[in-house]
């Protein structure tokens, strides 16, 4: 132990710790204010209106849809009694057949590939982290609704047309699409406004988040996009049509 | 004399202007330092007004002190338990212990000089 300080110089070790010290609080409060300014809220409430405003416009443009739809069924039937059935009876049929996805169609969209993540430590041995750096069924799941709700037309996984019926699912390691096999990497081929359908995924905090993070997905933009044809069965077998309602 | 230390503390604060960026994941041994250190300040003015004082022990304090608080915070993390917890309240007391020590030093010091001028 070295000899007690004489008098009053221990203030002078205490002053230097005190520097220290102050040192110490200025960087821990600048790393707080840091975490917390990293969550900035300025630009809420400008969004907020924007959305308002869109909100509004939607619920204007969807009565306008209605009233236009009701007009077009109306002038339809009239057609159809008339002259010229058969020529609207093939362009319901051609629309039908887009819809339900048994005819391929172009156009510009985005082209989203997912695959397991490259930054996965390769000494990982806990199964359940080592899941998290891989593709699942319902990232799969999450893109393609995130695709269709921001105005995809048309959407093929791995060369499988997703219609109203399709499934993707995971059977163990395996991912099935319209109950076909497929292998990674999963593309995705989405035809819409390319620049809708890309922000929509690059949303801050929306589905493809944690993708982007673990670099496992990647969206491109492409001018001209092939969605292939459903080539499954279209029959129902168990469902029967139902008659359609007046001015619906 | 005494405002020496205070000084020193505004003096080391002057670092919050400078451009200088710490990763988020070291704030947390960030502030167990800043505990230790008052702590140690604490001790040392305490152990300095009894005519205790030691330099190597006023060094070696803080020292030993915050490298057990981060490893107790490191640790904490790995196993899931906010072991760092046990560092704050030691240290925390210990700054309250030697608060109310001073505080009774410089008080009875008062008290006795009083006492010492009206005898005079």
């Amino acid at each position: 132990m070295s000899p007690p300080a004489r008098g009053r110089s221990w203030i002078f070790q205490v002053t230097a710790l005190c520097i220290v010290l102050g040192m110490l609080l200025a960087l821990s409060l600048k790393t707080q204010r840091q975490a917390v300014s990293e969550g900035s809220q300025g630009r809420w409430p400008t969004l907020l209106k924007e959305f308002r405003n869109l909100k509004q416009e939607n619920e204007k443009l969807e009565n306008d849809l209605a009233d236009v739809s009701a007009r077009y069924q109306e002038l339809m039937g009239k057609q159809a009694r008339g002259m010229g059935g058969a020529e609207n009876v093939e362009e319901s049929l051609a629309e039908a057949r887009l819809l339900a996805g048994t005819v391929a169609v172009r156009g510009q969209g985005v082209v989203v590939t997912l695959r397991d993540s490259p930054k996965r430590d390769p000494a990982e041995t806990r199964q359940d982290i080592i899941e998290n750096y891989m593709v699942h069924d319902y990232d799969i799941r999450a893109i393609t609704n995130e695709l269709f709700a921001s105005g995809a037309e048309a959407i093929s996984v791995n060369g499988q047309r997703i219609v109203a019926n399709s499934s993707i699912r995971c059977v163990g390691p395996v991912v099935l699409v319209n109950s076909r096999q497929i292998a990674p990497p999963y593309v995705v081929k989405a035809i819409g406004t390319p620049d809708l359908l890309q922000k929509a995924l690059e949303l801050p905090g929306g589905v493809a988040d944690g993708l982007f993070l673990l670099d496992m997905i990647e969206v491109k933009k492409h001018p001209d996009v092939v969605v292939p044809a459903y080539t499954g069965s279209t029959r129902f077998s168990v469902g029967r049509p139902m008659p359609e309602e007046k001015g619906r | 004399m005494s405002w020496l230390p205070v000084l020193g503390l505004v003096l080391g604060f002057l670092i919050y202007w400078l451009p200088v960026r710490v990763p988020a994941e070291y704030a947390n041994y960030l502030s167990l330092a800043t505990l230790a250190g008052l702590d140690s300040i604490i001790g040392g003015i305490r152990a300095g007004i009894e005519g205790k004082f030691h330099d190597d022990i006023f060094i070696s304090g803080f020292v030993a002190n915050t490298l057990l608080a981060a490893l107790l915070a490191y640790l904490g993390d790995q196993i899931g338990v906010e072991l760092y917890i046990a560092a704050v309240v030691a240290l925390g007391g210990r700054v309250f212990l030697n608060l109310s020590l001073i505080r009774r030093y410089l008080l009875t010091e008062t008290a006795m000089n009083r006492k010492r001028d009206r005898v005079r």
